[in-house]
């Protein structure tokens, strides 16, 4: 299994992680919203020259997550594309387009969606006869 | 300063935009205050589509994502992979790769000079850069059966080898092509409108590149030494070669760095013709890709990243991009601001937006 060293991290200290990556002269490469198991990773990757280095927090649907635009002001289009697909809220983004960045016929198209409902009914051996 | 503001819708559609892209200018004295992007017109939700194809059946989706840049995310997607599985492709394989990769951002490249010079009116110089581009495609038709989408990529190596006779061909066509593309650069760098409508015009310093997180071109421009292929991937570790810069941080140093690019690619290619190595340009895949991996490559307009998951079995769980224009969308913002507004067009050209790439 291949893996990549990831540091994890948390919503309340993720504003720290961002300044501290400033000031060690990082750029923000791009924040990853995936689902994982039961909660989704949002994972920040900073880079120096070609070294990335990645932070990760796993968290609830839901969660309110500080935006860490006050570090680096690209990271708008990170949230509120996290926020559109994915229904994550962000405080205090730079810009903060209140849903409608990404406009999808279907609101946050990449949330996990609850199991259908089964669309074949059983029928008992008597009614069927 | 009169102090009244207007707002002035710019886009989704617009003669000097090919793909959609919204953004509403808050002018005041016809200088822009401030400039909001909007996005998602044309998104379409690829990404989501990795669960329900096999990681192998992905590839021909992935290079799909964008039809200029579809070579890359092809081999993007394909580096991811071959990384997750921990797959050795063979040299020969990744310098035709390479190869390809160089191809593209030639026709990337020559594509917007030909756009850009329409958007200011010069329709001749148009033409010549979009006839120099046919000499490209053309050579990406007869390498890999594909004009705009190659389909050559595999997990594993590539599709199709092409015979040391036919690279010795392309090395000498080369030539003549790149004395071509010196005429017109020419043009594109010493004209006396083009100056003036490009000088001093979508200024975006240094400090303010590197903070807002640009890639590619735009930061090259901006006095960034950005370039994944420093990394030496692909063939790249064996390839001499310094990332152009300029120092302009304007839309004249945009237009300086793609035309120099194109020399620089055409000197990559004749370096990857000499070392092209013999032998396989394939393996055989076994197995399932298993964790996760973040892809990285350069792209015409800068870094592409394509993060992969896996959980052993044919389908990855998760896939998701990060295309060059998505994140220069904070610098074009950057570079609005204070810009007159019939500048407008022309500095949003200069970032060579990609909005198919950008959504996905």
């Amino acid at each position: 299994m291949t893996t990549m060293e990831i540091i994890p991290a948390s919503p309340a200290g993720i504003e720290k992680v961002a300044a501290d990556m400033k000031a060690d002269g990082r750029r923000l490469v791009v924040i990853t919203c995936t689902a994982a198991a039961n909660d989704y990773d949002i994972t920040y990757s900073f880079a120096k020259g070609n070294d990335l280095l990645h932070y990760r927090m796993t968290v609830p649907e839901g969660t309110s997550i500080p935006a860490i635009d006050a570090s680096f002001g690209g990271a708008f289009v990170y949230e509120n594309e996290i926020h559109d697909l994915y229904g994550f809220t962000f405080t205090n983004m730079a810009l903060d387009f209140g849903g409608t960045f990404i406009r999808t016929s279907v609101p946050y198209p990449f949330k996990k969606k609850e199991a259908p409902a089964p669309t074949v009914t059983k029928v008992s051996k008597e009614d069927a006869s | 300063m009169t102090g009244k503001r207007t707002v002035v819708p710019f886009g989704p559609q617009h003669p000097v935009l090919p793909e959609p892209i919204h953004l509403d200018l808050v002018i005041e004295d016809e200088h822009v205050v401030e400039a909001i992007p909007s996005i998602g017109y044309v998104h379409r939700g690829l990404e989501s589509l990795v669960d329900r194809r096999e990681y192998s059946d992905f590839v021909y989706l992935a290079e799909r994502i964008c039809g200029i840049c579809s070579f890359t995310h092809s081999s993007t997607f394909c580096q991811g992979v071959e990384g997750l599985m921990g797959i050795e492709v063979p040299a020969r394989a990744t310098y035709l790769r390479t190869m390809w990769g160089e191809y593209s951002r030639l026709h990337s490249h020559l594509l917007w000079l030909g756009l850009f010079a329409d958007a200011l009116g010069f329709e001749s110089l148009f033409y010549n850069a979009w006839k120099i581009r046919e000499s490209i495609l053309n050579e990406l038709e007869a390498t890999t059966g594909g004009r705009v989408i190659q389909g050559v990529c595999k997990v594993g190596g590539v599709r199709r080898d092409v015979t040391n006779e036919f690279l010795s061909g392309m090395d000498k066509r080369l030539d003549d092509i790149e004395a071509e593309m010196q005429e017109m650069s020419k043009v594109f760098l010493s004209d006396y409108t083009l100056k003036k409508r490009l000088v001093g015009k979508g200024v975006l310093k240094t400090d303010a590149a590197y903070n807002l997180g640009a890639v590619g071109p735009v930061a090259r421009a901006s006095g960034l030494v950005e370039d994944v292929r420093t990394s030496g991937y692909l063939a790249y570790g064996d390839i001499s070669f310094k990332p152009v810069t300029a120092d302009g941080c304007d839309g004249y140093a945009r237009c300086e760095v793609r035309c120099k690019e194109l020399f620089q690619s055409v000197d990559i290619i004749h370096q990857i013709i000499a070392g092209m190595p013999e032998g396989d340009v394939s393996v055989p895949v076994k197995g399932n890709p298993d964790g996760e991996f973040f892809s990285r490559s350069e792209q015409p307009r800068g870094e592409v990243i394509h993060y992969l998951r896996g959980n052993g079995t044919k389908n990855l769980t998760q896939f998701r991009v990060r295309t060059p224009t998505l994140t220069n969308v904070p610098s074009l913002v950057a570079m609005l601001a204070g810009a007159e507004l019939a500048d407008v067009p022309q500095i949003v050209l200069t970032i060579d937006p990609c909005i198919g790439c950008m959504e996905r």
